[in-house]
This record gives structure tokens, C-alpha cells and sequence, in this order.
């Protein structure tokens, strides 16, 4: 007779435990209630004793590695008969083995986290082990998992693994073939997290507006042409202008510049401007931050979104990079569409889409003319900011991007 | 200060085993039977919880609060209690439901989810473990209270930890015995931790016995691993209690060896040094059995024989236990709510469809 020790679940709730140290060896006899091994889970490191006595016949795991709940821990009595097992347990075929788990064999060193971020790890497909922990004694965050999975810069291979299996590997008939059913990417649930609590918890209104900006792109057409022959000169985006012409607009307009805080129900100023930058890239929506704009210069200005969007485009982004917006423009432009309603990037209190640069025919003095126009979406939180508010704003915009040479009576 | 505070509390018999000249007196009085039966519950209830805990690690049972160090308070002040009083217990109080009548294999049972494991036999007048922390308190004091309306002899009592005193509960139940008086014991082992909190970050009063003077009844503090000193306190308290002279505050100052359950790891909240004093210096069991020892009533040969005793009757309840019919899926709706909610109801089909398998 054999009878194969499972893992029990010995914290009352546990999932897994590593193996800290065997007591016996493989061949050794033991007795009932003699400890075997040590094993540490989330909660303790605890010994479990042998459910009966005779000889250990194998141990199926190595010091170091980590095992699941249920998994067959070490088997007592003769080597033959090893699969009938003696615990009520529910079989589970194929235990995998030691060297499947762990080709390096080497010792893994148990990563601290609490049992949420484990749980957090195992959903977004991330190795704890990888993740560098920020928390006391090198703990491990929910921060710090999601902060690796958006940085990850290839799709997980769980997550490729599992939209492999439902598709390809599908041999259950009632499951329609052209179905495919993919979890959210990492990022694209955090996306949708912070989306959600937008439209949920912030009345949304959107006001439209065409802008001149005849001016605007006169200007950028003169300083390219001077720039030319610099190679050092950065590349002089309508992006890294318009910032500019944002964040004055923000000073005339500081209600915008502001957060929304839920729980105190308080509106948070901020005397300087930090534009976050909607940013499309091949893993979703980024909006990396340029902060102080006010104070930056317009090639400084161009010089940071080029370096930025490139970064989130590598998704190569710190999160430092990505916090403390106090304003938010996506810059739907380089894609085309004419209007957008924007969702405010909490907790600040408004957003600003830009649309296409592009000739219209317009009238001017009665007569028909050929115009440059830039459409504008702004969404703000209508709990905050008010239509006329926002259809103040835009004006003041307009009156930039139609007139570049108003910036200089900003100069300080 | 600690050592001040020491010497504030009630003990009769020293970690080393030697009895004062108040314990001399009370050990006079004592049957043989009686100062053998401390041992023997004291022994019998530290191999039962050291085998749970095994239990426990093989997957045997589900969870377990170990009670190893407070053997003689609980032991101590059960063997106080007659049958006819009421027994309101925490989750820790596996020592004072076995002296009340508890089968064995039904306290295994209870470890195991089983709802059997929370019915005592007739005539045992204990309720199921409150888990919830002071829920118990005032359940024991309105039993009390039922007690002195219906002119009974009975008393009620109370078993929490020293956390519950930091809960509201704790002040409502002492409130109203105090204004009632009724025949009401509150007993707290002060382990010195709930959970992880010390007991100094629960109360900015030095002891949970002096907190009685603000609802005017007696407080007593008593060395909790002192189990004829337990056993006096309480006898004294019950005494009171049935000649309708209202509640009395116990706390019995112990030590639990291990962590708070099985799922808890102590070693990472209680300094060793401490721990080490406490198992190795004021072991309750170890200083009665040196007691016993000295004045003659057990030999070597007796303990072994009585260890044996305990492990073919601990082994047999296990079996018991593990012998039963298994509970029905069913039982997960049986008992919290008496007309099922939708949610509820929609899984109890559920299971059905499925035939009632996991």
C-alpha cells in the first residue's frame, strides 16, 4: 500500500506553498505524525507531518520551488502502486514534475507579496519573480505588478498561450469556431478601469469648435524653412506648439488646470501646467506627462513630446513619466475623423481632442476664401466647469493658433 | 512594571511548583480526586490540541486555534462550573467544552465545517464557538438575566480573549450585568496578543481586571497558568454569582505557546525571548505536575500510562470523526438563512443540476 501526501491548504485559503526544507530523505523510513518537510506559504512556514508511517519512497519536489495546493508533495510505501492515493482529495493527472517546473533547478527565492497581488500577478500573466518590489523589505505592490505588465513590451506569453488554446486547441462542439475569446491585455485593463470610473462617476459634456489657425501654420512653415539646414534643430510638431498655446490658454482658464478630488468633493487648482499626452501605441492608449509647459520653451516643448512619444511608442515609459497631468490633449489629428467626445482622464476635470489641420473654404467678407481650420473636441466635467466656460476656452485658443505673434505678449 | 503588576494578581502555586501559604490552604481543602483530575484534563487537553494541530497540517481538518499554554485557565475554571450553568466559548475554548460534556470527535468535527461539531448533547448546556470577537458576552449576560428572572441557580458564562475587550460589546455586556446584577461570569484569557496586537495597543489600562470598577462589580486578576488559583477565583465567583450577588470580571493572565490559529505565523509580531519565558519558565502543566510529584500522587509510570489513555481515546474520536457520513453539498444552505435568498436559491439548482457533486 502507498499513500501520496498532498499539499493541504494549511492557511485557510492558500494557494500555494514553497518548499523550504525536507526533514527526510527519499528511502527513509518515518512515523505517523513525524514532520517531513517545511513549507512556507503567504502566512508561516510550517512544518507537515507524515499522515502514516513507512518508508518515503520519493519526494517529488525540490527545496525552493513553489507548489500548488493539491499537488502530490511525497509518497509513502512502495514505489509500484504510486498512483493510488490514500487522501480524499480530488485526483489530478500528471503531478507535474520537478524538473518540468524548474529546468534551472536553482533555488527560487520567495518573492514577498500579499495573497491580492499574487492573485493580481497570476491574472495580468506576470512572473513575480521579475517584478522588482518597491514596498517594505523589497515587498512586492499591486503598483509594482501593474507598473511591469504595462512595461512589458511583448504580449505575456500566457496571454499568448491563451488565446492560442481557445482557439486552436478547441475540441469542445458547442463552442461556435469563428468565437475568439481574449482576456484584456494587461494595459488595456488598466485602460479600462480608469475609463470606467471616468464616465461613471464624471457628467461628461463636450463642446465643439473649428479654430483658424491660418497663423499656426504659417509660423511652423517659416521656423521649418529656417531650421533646415540644422540637423540639431527638433522636429517642430503642431504637437509641441499648440502645447505651448494650451498651457497660456490654461493660465487665462486656470479652472481647467485642475483635479477633481471625489472624496473630499474639492477642486484643486494648480498654478503650473502639466499637459498629459494621449498618445496611441501598439499597446493602447498612453499618455505620457510634460510637466511645467508654461515654463518650457517650444523647442524644449518638441524636443520632449518627440523624446516621449517615442518612449511610449517602445513602451519604454517610467511611471514617473506618466503621472501628474493636470490637462489632457489627445492629438487625434494624425488619424483623421472630424469630432470626438473625449473621456477626462480623472482626476483632472478636462480634455482636449485635436483634430486634422486642414484647408476648408470659408467665407471672408462675403466672399468665399480658402481657410486653414483645426476642429477641437473639449470634454470637461460638468459638475466643475460650465458650457460657457469651455466655450470661453476654446476661444482664447483660437485666438493663438489664428495669431501666433500673441504669445508674445505672454513673455515673462 | 510588568513585574509590579505580577505581583498584583492572585497565584497559588509558583512556576516552580511550590504552593504559598494562601494556596496551601485552598490545596488542603482539595479531594485527591480533584488535584488529580487537574492533571489529567490539563494533559489530556494539551495532547488533543497538539494532534489537531497535526490534523490540521495533514489536511485532515480545516483551520484550528490552538490553546496550548491556557490549559489551566480553561481547565481551572471549567472544573468550577456544574452542569447546570451555561457556557457561552470563543473558538479557543476546546479544553472547556471537552470538561462540559463535548465529545471529542464532535470538537474534531466542528474543525472539519461540520454544523454537528456545534450540537452538544442534551444536558450540556454550551453553545457553539462565537467566532466573531465579544459576540458572546452579551448572549451570556442575557442568559443570566433569564436565569435570576426565572429564580434559577444557574449561572452564565462568558469566555473571551483579551481582544474582546476592546469591543463594544465587552462595555454592553458589563453595563448591563453591573446594573442587573446578574449571575453572570465574564472570563478573559489575557494571552497578552489578539492576533497580532499587543495588549498594550488594545487598552491604556495596565489590566482588563480594573476595568470591572466602572460598571461596580469585582474585578480579579489571576495567574491564568495557575490552575488551582483559576479554580478558586472561580469557585468564589460562581459562589456569588448563585447567592445573587450579580457579575464578576475574571482575568486570567496566560500565554498561548503557539500562533493564534493555524493559518498565523507569531514568530513575526512576539520577541522569542518572550515566548521562551513564558514555555519554559511558566508552563501551567509542567508546575502542577512538579506539585503532584512532590507531594507523592504521580509517578513517571502513571504519566506515561495516563498519555497512553489519552492517545487510544484522541485516536478513536479522530476515527469517529473521519468515519462519518459525510455532509451534503445541501448543508451549505441549510443553516444561515430560514428563507433562502434568490442568489441562493438559484445555485442551490444549480447544485442540483449537477447532481450534487463539487
Amino acid at each position: 500500500m502507498s499513500v501520496a501526501f498532498r499539499l493541504p491548504d494549511i492557511g485557510e485559503g492558500v494557494a500555494e506553498a514553497e518548499i523550504v526544507r525536507w526533514l527526510v530523505s527519499a528511502g527513509e523510513e518515518v512515523e505517523e505524525n513525524q514532520p517531513v518537510l517545511e513549507v512556507q506559504t503567504d502566512k508561516a512556514v510550517v512544518e507537515l507531518p507524515a499522515p502514516a508511517s513507512g518508508r518515503i519512497s520519493e519526494l517529488k519536489w525540490k527545496e525552493g520551488e513553489i507548489v500548488p495546493v493539491g499537488e502530490v508533495l511525497y509518497v509513502i510505501g512502495s514505489d509500484e502502486n504510486v498512483p493510488s492515493l490514500a487522501s480524499s482529495e480530488p485526483t489530478r493527472e500528471n503531478p507535474v514534475s520537478a524538473d518540468d517546473k524548474l529546468p534551472t533547478g536553482k533555488r527560487k527565492q520567495r518573492v514577498l507579496a500579499a495573497p491580492s497581488t499574487r492573485r493580481l500577478a497570476r491574472e495580468l500573466g506576470v512572473d513575480l519573480a521579475q517584478v522588482e518590489g518597491t514596498g517594505a523589505n523589497g515587498r512586492v505592490t499591486d503598483e509594482d505588478v501593474r507598473r511591469f505588465a504595462s512595461l512589458r513590451q511583448t504580449p505575456s506569453v500566457d496571454a499568448v498561450q491563451t488565446v492560442g488554446a481557445a482557439t486552436v486547441s478547441a475540441p469542445r462542439a458547442e463552442r461556435p469556431a469563428e468565437i475568439v475569446e481574449t482576456p484584456l491585455s494587461p494595459i488595456r485593463r488598466v485602460i479600462a478601469d480608469r475609463l470606467l470610473f471616468s464616465v461613471t462617476r464624471k457628467p461628461h459634456a463636450t463642446h465643439f469648435d473649428e479654430l483658424n489657425v491660418a497663423g499656426l501654420v504659417a509660423w511652423r512653415k517659416q521656423r521649418l524653412k529656417e531650421q533646415e539646414n540644422d540637423p540639431h534643430a527638433p522636429r517642430l510638431t503642431y504637437m509641441a506648439i499648440l502645447i505651448k498655446m494650451v498651457a497660456i490658454t490654461l493660465k487665462h482658464h486656470p479652472s481647467f488646470n485642475a483635479h477633481f478630488d471625489e472624496e473630499s468633493q474639492k477642486i484643486r487648482t494648480y498654478s503650473s501646467v502639466s499637459i498629459g499626452m494621449a498618445t496611441d501605441t501598439p499597446k493602447g492608449l498612453l499618455v505620457p506627462v510634460i510637466h511645467h509647459a508654461e515654463q518650457k520653451s517650444i523647442d524644449q516643448l518638441a524636443h520632449e513630446v518627440n523624446e516621449l512619444t517615442e518612449l511610449a511608442r517602445l513602451g519604454k515609459l517610467s511611471p514617473e513619466q506618466m503621472k501628474g497631468s493636470t490637462f489632457t490633449i489627445s492629438n487625434a489629428g494624425a488619424l483623421g475623423g472630424k469630432w470626438a467626445t473625449p473621456i477626462i482622464n480623472p482626476p483632472e476635470v478636462a480634455i482636449l481632442a485635436i483634430h486634422p489641420i486642414e484647408q476648408r473654404p470659408v467665407v471672408v467678407s462675403g466672399e468665399l476664401a480658402v481657410g486653414w481650420r483645426m476642429n477641437v473636441s473639449l470634454s470637461f466635467d460638468h459638475r466643475v466647469l460650465d458650457g460657457a466656460d469651455a466655450i470661453r476656452f476654446t476661444q482664447t485658443l483660437g485666438k493663438y493658433t489664428a495669431d501666433p505673434g500673441r504669445l508674445v505678449r505672454e513673455l515673462i | 512594571m510588568l513585574g509590579q503588576l505580577e505581583t498584583t494578581y492572585v497565584q497559588y502555586l509558583s512556576p516552580e511548583g511550590k504552593l504559598s501559604v494562601a494556596g496551601h490552604a485552598v490545596w488542603n481543602q482539595l479531594s485527591a480526586e480533584m488535584k488529580i483530575s487537574f492533571y489529567r484534563w490539563m494533559s489530556f487537553v494539551r495532547m488533543f490540541d497538539r494532534r489537531s494541530v497535526i490534523l490540521q497540517r495533514q489536511g485532515r481538518i480545516g483551520t484550528y486555534a490552538a490553546l496550548e499554554g491556557q490549559e489551566a485557565a480553561q481547565v481551572g475554571s471549567a472544573l468550577a462550573l456544574s452542569k447546570e450553568d451555561w457556557i457561552f466559548p470563543s473558538y479557543r475554548e476546546h479544553g472547556v467544552a471537552m470538561i462540559a460534556g463535548m465529545p471529542l470527535s464532535q470538537i474534531f468535527l466542528y474543525w472539519m465545517g461540520r454544523v454537528e461539531g456545534c450540537k452538544p448533547p442534551e444536558g450540556v448546556r454550551l453553545l457553539p464557538p462565537s467566532v466573531p470577537i465579544a459576540t458572546q458576552i452579551p448572549h451570556a449576560v442575557g442568559a443570566a438575566w433569564a436565569s435570576k428572572l426565572k429564580k434559577e441557580t444557574s449561572v452564565a458564562v462568558a469566555y473571551f480573549g483579551d481582544g474582546a475587550t476592546s469591543e463594544g460589546d465587552f462595555h454592553e455586556a458589563c453595563n448591563f450585568a453591573g446594573v442587573f446584577r446578574v449571575p453572570a461570569i465574564l472570563f478573559c484569557q489575557n494571552n497578552g496578543y489578539a492576533i497580532s496586537v499587543p495588549f498594550s495597543r488594545q487598552s491604556a489600562s495596565p489590566t482588563v481586571a480594573e476595568k470591572a470598577k466602572a460598571y461596580n462589580f469585582p474585578g480579579i486578576r489571576v495567574d491564568g497558568n495557575d490552575v488551582l488559583a483559576v479554580y478558586d477565583v472561580m469557585k468564589q465567583a460562581i459562589e456569588r454569582a448563585r447567592a445573587g450577588e450579580g457579575p464578576t470580571l475574571i482575568e486570567a493572565v496566560t500565554y498561548r505557546k503557539g500562533p493564534h490559529t493555524t493559518a498565523d505565523d507569531a514568530t513575526r509580531y512576539r520577541p522569542a525571548s518572550e515566548v521562551e519565558e513564558w514555555v519554559k519558565h511558566k508552563d501551567p502543566l509542567t508546575r502542577y505536575t512538579r506539585l503532584l510529584k512532590a507531594e507523592g500522587l504521580l509517578s513517571d509510570a502513571e504519566e506515561r500510562e495516563w498519555e497512553a489513555e489519552c492517545k487510544a481515546q484522541i485516536d478513536s474520536a479522530i476515527k469517529e470523526a473521519e468515519s462519518s457520513v459525510p455532509a451534503p453539498p445541501e448543508h451549505l444552505f441549510a443553516h444561515v438563512y430560514a428563507k433562502l435568498t434568490p442568489n441562493e436559491l438559484r445555485q442551490q439548482q444549480q447544485l442540483r443540476k449537477r447532481g450534487g457533486r463539487r
